[in-house]
């Protein structure tokens, strides 16, 4: 009987260190993400323990794009020495893509308990992260340009171009390399008729 | 081991696509035009500046304008800001009012009101260029957006009666209703916090609460008090309709329009100078160093007298160039 996928995540997550990797690799992933929105900021004079404060008229901003897939943040939670600007929408994007790097990963690395033949190299998936981490965006030029300087200046107008497809596309290869890995998974262990 | 390099080989192969595709784009769009214009009316070249706008990446007002702004003391503001914080300060009928450089770096535009007269500072930081414009002109009250696009590198206004579109450096609309109609400036000086409230100290200042959230201590461009950011160096992020490499492409200039003549200044050389005399559309002007706020203003020498010519600003040279390429420059 064919391996269902719930299955093979049953078994992953059964295990300990599979569900350390994949809670670790899924925070790193959503405070990148935020950091190269430049929605999580330091303040070394700060030292507040926590508070939170909202804007004014965050209802009427909830949904305002800065730029595609970036969303004005409506609440600034400081937390000792950093400030984290909240956006519902890339809060919950963010959520949905460090859980979609968080399961690659945590597959890749269970896939090291199996026959060699099953493998599934973890730096596949974090080359695979990159364009989920371009999209962060300065008021008038994307963070990524401003940060390589201007000898990039002809690149400029092509990433303005591309950089919209950036977030669907992550989320793409994301969820077509998870189900890729799962499917070569399965496929191995029936093929030889071994067991998780 | 066969599949991942089938999938790499796309990805370049997408990549190149993707560049070409742009390269096109940028081609059609993306005029340069002679240095030399025979025909120097700025308004018969409108329709040439809207076919070079660009996306700069935000929709409309994705950089939020500041349309209720609030103002605190120079108390208040010195928790804040340090005294070699570039502000661009206005005196406007008898207000005196300091916009922080650090705030407007992440707005561009603040739409004010002063004793009922309705005005607009404004700041483009990839050219360099700090402007006050008055909300009015036909008898229409109006404020201003940001359209998210580009021309020459430099921000593209929007106004709220007409959307028609304003390049900041031109003042001139170049599309929609107001297609050639000129915004009348007033002078915004371009000088730094500590400067200001020793000439000014009844000022008041921009705070930090704009309605929005941003990191008000990081400058995504650098620094102008460091000395290799973007600020200093390099060229433009943006394609540019002229370009001429005569001085460093961020080097300061004091741009002066005159009837349909242009001359820019070095700014350092009037500052080691003291004062500049020269002339632009065959009237004598000066151009003064005031070292109180570090800043230059420019005068017209007219039958013994001199009067102030307020509609003179600061700009990175590669800017003013670009939308002046028929421009004098002064070279000592």
């Amino acid at each position: 009987m064919k391996l269902t996928f719930f299955e093979i995540f049953h078994k992953i997550f059964e295990r300990g260190k599979f569900r350390f990797v994949f809670i670790l690799t899924s925070l790193i992933f959503f405070f990148v993400y935020f950091f190269s929105l430049g929605y999580i900021s330091y303040f070394p004079d700060f030292n507040n323990l926590t508070r939170m404060e909202i804007v004014d008229d965050w209802t009427g901003k909830i949904f305002r794009e800065r730029v595609p897939f970036v969303w004005e943040p409506i609440a600034t939670m400081y937390v000792l020495s950093f400030a984290f600007f909240v956006s519902i929408p890339n809060l919950i994007l963010g959520i949905l893509l460090s859980t979609l790097v968080g399961l690659n990963f945590s597959v890749s690395f269970f896939s090291y308990s199996l026959p060699k033949i099953c493998r599934i190299n973890p730096s596949k998936t974090l080359s695979i992260t990159l364009p989920s981490l371009l999209t962060g965006f300065a008021c008038c030029a994307p963070t990524f340009i401003i940060a390589l300087g201007s000898a990039t200046a002809g690149l400029t107008t092509l990433f303005i171009s591309v950089r919209p497809i950036f977030m669907p596309i992550s989320f793409l290869i994301l969820t077509f390399s998870l189900i890729w890995s799962l499917n070569k998974i399965r496929n191995i262990l029936q093929k030889y008729q071994l067991k998780l | 081991m066969r599949n991942e390099k089938l999938l790499i080989v796309l990805a370049i192969v997408l990549i190149a696509v993707l560049f070409t595709y742009s390269n096109y784009i940028s081609e059609k769009e993306i005029k340069e035009i002679s240095p030399i214009i025979s025909d120097k009316q700025l308004e018969s070249r409108l329709g040439e500046f809207e076919k070079n706008v660009v996306s700069g990446g935000p929709p409309k007002d994705g950089i939020p304008p500041i349309d209720n702004p609030k103002y605190v003391s120079v108390q208040e503001g010195d928790k804040f800001l340090k005294d070699s914080d570039v502000v661009f300060g206005i005196d406007y009928k008898g207000v005196q009012k300091a916009f922080p450089q650090k705030i407007l770096v992440w707005h561009e535009i603040v739409n004010d009101e002063i004793n009922g007269e309705k005005i607009s500072a404004t700041y483009c930081p990839l050219t360099g260029t700090a402007i006050g414009y008055k909300g009015n002109f036909d008898g229409i009250d109006t404020t201003f957006g940001t359209s998210g696009k580009l021309v020459n590198s430099n921000l593209v206004m929007y106004d709220r009666q007409t959307d028609s579109w304003w390049p900041q450096m031109l003042g001139i609309a170049i599309t929609g209703e107001n297609e050639g109609n000129e915004l009348e400036k007033f002078p915004v000086y371009w000088t730094t916090w500590g400067k200001w409230k020793a000439k000014y100290p009844n000022t008041l200042v921009l705070s930090k609460e704009t309605g929005f959230i941003r990191n008000y201590e990081s400058d995504p461009y650098g620094s102008y008090d460091e000395i290799n950011t973007y600020y200093q160096t390099g060229g433009s992020f943006f394609p540019v309709m002229a370009s001429s490499d005569v001085l460093p492409a961020k080097e300061v200039v004091v741009g002066i329009k005159l009837n349909n003549s242009y001359l820019a200044i070095p700014k350092n050389i009037v500052k080691e100078r003291g004062n500049v005399n020269t002339s632009i559309s065959n009237k004598s002007i000066v151009a003064i160093y005031d070292n109180e706020l570090d800043i230059v203003k420019v005068f017209l020498k007219e039958n013994g007298s001199i009067e102030p010519i307020n509609t003179h600003y600061d700009a990175m040279w590669f800017a003013w160039y670009a939308f002046y390429p028929q421009t004098e420059l002064y070279r000592g």
